[in-house]
């Protein structure tokens, strides 16, 4: 499922190489279609009786929560609260963007200016609109927790700047600003969230996304890869994914997973399984006659 | 100064570029940064990645914890005069004299040190990171708490500041007012072009994933390594340039080396107490004795390496950044074996090789299979 890097190149043209290389989309609409109606098959039909009408939002840390089982519940329906380790990746995505179109010289020079803009949104004049989400959070710390954010933005946007080679990638590296949501027919109550850092359009037609995660690669990591893909094709449209690279940066580990029928399918699966377990959790015990 | 960045890396990779940047004297700190005028090496990827594999023979019949991964800092490196991490080569002795304290600094032993105090040295570390990344510091303590609290401050520094009685506490105001203003005068402004990034944390699981490393420079400076090394790692300490910062600037070379698969080509200590940069450069054969320290101190630990009892200042951990070492059992100190020589290698023809010379002579296809890209080469031959 996963192949080594070259390890004739360096890691930035190896990465590079990996993304560029991307083969055609091994998916054929069938393949979608079985994946859908693995779905229906395995996610429990409408809301949970008695429940509360609640939405499952299975994004990619939720998943990987459930895909522990009953113990994954704890926390997954805690409030958000925004610290620099949330913060780092929208405010170093954007600076991304403004590096990869040469819009801004270097990362840290990117991600002071998204900072400014931000607060320029927040405080100047036509106030309140285009205000990134993090940004009033950010406004209200002291200099002191500024710095750490802009510096944790920084370090993560340098490290995916510096880290491929972004002219050797392919035709066209577009950061992924915004999360595919995807409503599952015949389960209302589930809403698949897949995220993304980047996607490269490769000269052979297919599409690679490039997941960079934070720490050491997880055990399951392939799960963790191959969820943005099975919301990517459900969602249709654009060219269709054929890779999926993960890079874990903090631990240099890169992992690839190549999508095809069989792919989506048994990403399907676990996906029905692990939402599964919210379902039956959120079902009272009455109903099951306790 | 600003360049894009296709041009700032064509100026990181040319050749006469490596020295000094007009302007610079051989003891000027932005020279310094940058190497002091020596040639870079190549980058050697067979010996850097025939370090990763050794690490993991030398590791591969160690139990580990059981349960969790064994978290493994610079504290796994052991004391000693013979090592790389106990002394320094090249220092900024211009300022270092202006300041009073003149080259012989960088020489003492590790037991004239002072040790510098823990919550010293975390909070002038969190404001090291700040000025690198903003330029400006306002309330040197209020700031560094701020950003202690914002990181979670899993150290527990702002919580110890807080519990200080305040005539401490004021004094610990003024002391890191004076660090802060050392800092402000003597650290370079390096230029945007260096892509530099303060408190990276690395975390690169051995072992099968038995023990993690953790990696913590305070500063990176540099792109990844093409042809010659290019990344340069400061360590930054509150105290004079001991064996403290520099076996965390060593640690986090070769937690970089297994990383990236190419080493730093240099390794740098910062003192806020004296506003002297202190470099050396770092060989492959400086990497093999830390790995071997490494190496050593985890296997003779009867039942895992040493706890990070005094691994001072700001420590922490991100969220997901795998198991933290707060979370793992206390363990009792344990004796620490010395850095084991390069491991000889036998060869074809009977005689004895280094891993160093044995990787390099290995074919492509043999390469690829040690890295686990497919079957032994007699196998699928």
């Amino acid at each position: 499922m996963s192949a080594p890097l070259s390890t004739e190149l360096d890691r930035p043209s190896a990465l590079a190489a990996v993304l560029g290389g991307a083969p055609p989309s091994a998916v054929t609409t069938a393949g979608v279609a079985a994946a859908r109606a693995e779905l229906g098959r395995s996610l429990p039909n409408g809301r949970p009786a008695g429940g509360s009408g609640a939405v499952l939002r299975l994004d990619r840390r939720r998943f990987a929560a459930l895909r522990r089982g009953p113990a994954g519940l704890d926390g997954i329906d805690l409030p958000f609260r925004c610290s620099p380790a949330r913060c780092r990746r929208a405010i170093g995505l954007d600076a991304l963007d403004r590096c990869l179109r040469n819009r801004a010289t270097s990362p840290a020079i990117a991600v002071a200016e998204v900072l400014a803009d931000a607060e320029a949104r927040l405080v100047g004049p036509g106030t309140g609109h285009g205000v990134p989400w993090w940004a009033p959070w950010w406004h209200r710390q002291p200099l002191g927790g500024r710095a750490v954010v802009q510096a944790e933005a920084v370090v993560w946007a340098t490290q995916v700047y510096t880290g491929i080679d972004w002219r050797r990638a392919g035709r066209r590296a577009v950061v992924v600003t915004r999360d595919q949501r995807v409503r599952v027919a015949g389960a209302p109550w589930c809403r698949l969230e897949g995220r993304a850092d980047v996607r490269v359009e490769a000269e052979s037609g297919g599409a690679a996304l490039v997941v960079v995660g934070s720490g050491p690669a997880p055990a399951d990591w392939s799960l963790d890869l191959g969820f943005p893909a099975l919301v990517s094709h459900l969602a249709g449209g654009r060219s269709a994914v054929s890779l999926v690279v993960g890079w874990w940066p903090d631990s240099g580990q890169v992992r690839q997973v190549r999508v095809d029928d069989a792919t989506l399918v048994a990403m399907a699966g676990a996906t029905a399984a692990a939402a599964s377990t919210w379902w039956h959790a959120s079902v009272p015990p009455e109903v099951f006659g306790a | 100064m600003t360049r894009a960045a296709g041009e700032g890396r064509a100026a990181e990779e040319a050749g006469p570029a490596w020295g000094a940047p007009p302007g610079c004297t051989g003891d000027d700190p932005l020279s310094l940064l940058r190497g002091g005028g020596r040639s870079r090496p190549t980058v050697d990827r067979d010996a850097a990645w025939g370090l990763r594999e050794w690490v993991e023979d030398e590791l591969a019949g160690w139990p580990g914890d059981g349960a969790a991964p064994v978290a493994v800092g610079w504290w796994a490196l052991p004391l000693g005069s013979a090592v790389p991490w106990s002394g320094s080569a090249v220092t900024s002795s211009g300022r270092a004299a202006a300041d009073g304290a003149g080259p012989e600094r960088g020489r003492r032993g590790a037991g004239a040190e002072r040790p510098a105090d823990r919550v010293l040295d975390g909070l002038v570390r969190i404001l090291f990171r700040q000025w690198v990344t903003c330029g400006r510091v306002q309330d040197p303590l209020a700031d560094a708490l701020a950003g202690l609290r914002a990181g979670g401050d899993p150290a527990g520094l702002a919580a110890t500041v807080a519990g200080l009685p305040t005539a401490r506490r004021r004094a610990l105001a003024a002391e890191l007012a004076r660090h802060v203003g050392r800092l402000s005068r003597t650290w370079p402004t390096v230029d945007p072009g260096w892509v530099p990034r303060t408190g990276e944390r690395w975390t690169v699981p051995v072992a099968g994933g038995r023990a993690v490393l953790l990696g913590h420079p305070d500063l990176v400076l540099g792109w990844p390594a093409r042809e010659r090394a290019s990344v340069g790692l400061v360590a930054v300490t509150a105290g004079p340039v001991g064996s403290a910062p520099w076996r965390r600037a060593w640690f986090a070379a070769l937690v970089e080396t297994l990383r990236s698969g190419a080493p730093p080509f240099q390794v740098s200590v910062f003192s806020t107490g004296d506003g002297t940069i202190d470099t050396r450069a770092v060989a492959a054969h400086d990497l093999v004795a830390v790995a071997g320290a490494v190496i050593g101190t985890i296997r003779s630990a009867a039942d895992g390496p040493p706890r990070a009892s005094d691994a001072a200042g700001v420590e922490g951990r991100r969220a997901g950044d795998g198991p933290s070492r707060r979370d793992l059992p206390r363990r009792p100190a344990v004796p620490v074996r010395r850095p084991r020589p390069e491991p000889a290698v036998p060869s074809g023809d009977g005689s004895v090789t280094t891993m160093r010379a044995h990787c390099a002579a290995l074919r492509p296809e043999e390469r690829a299979w040690r890295r686990g890209g497919g079957l032994p080469p007699t196998v699928a031959s």
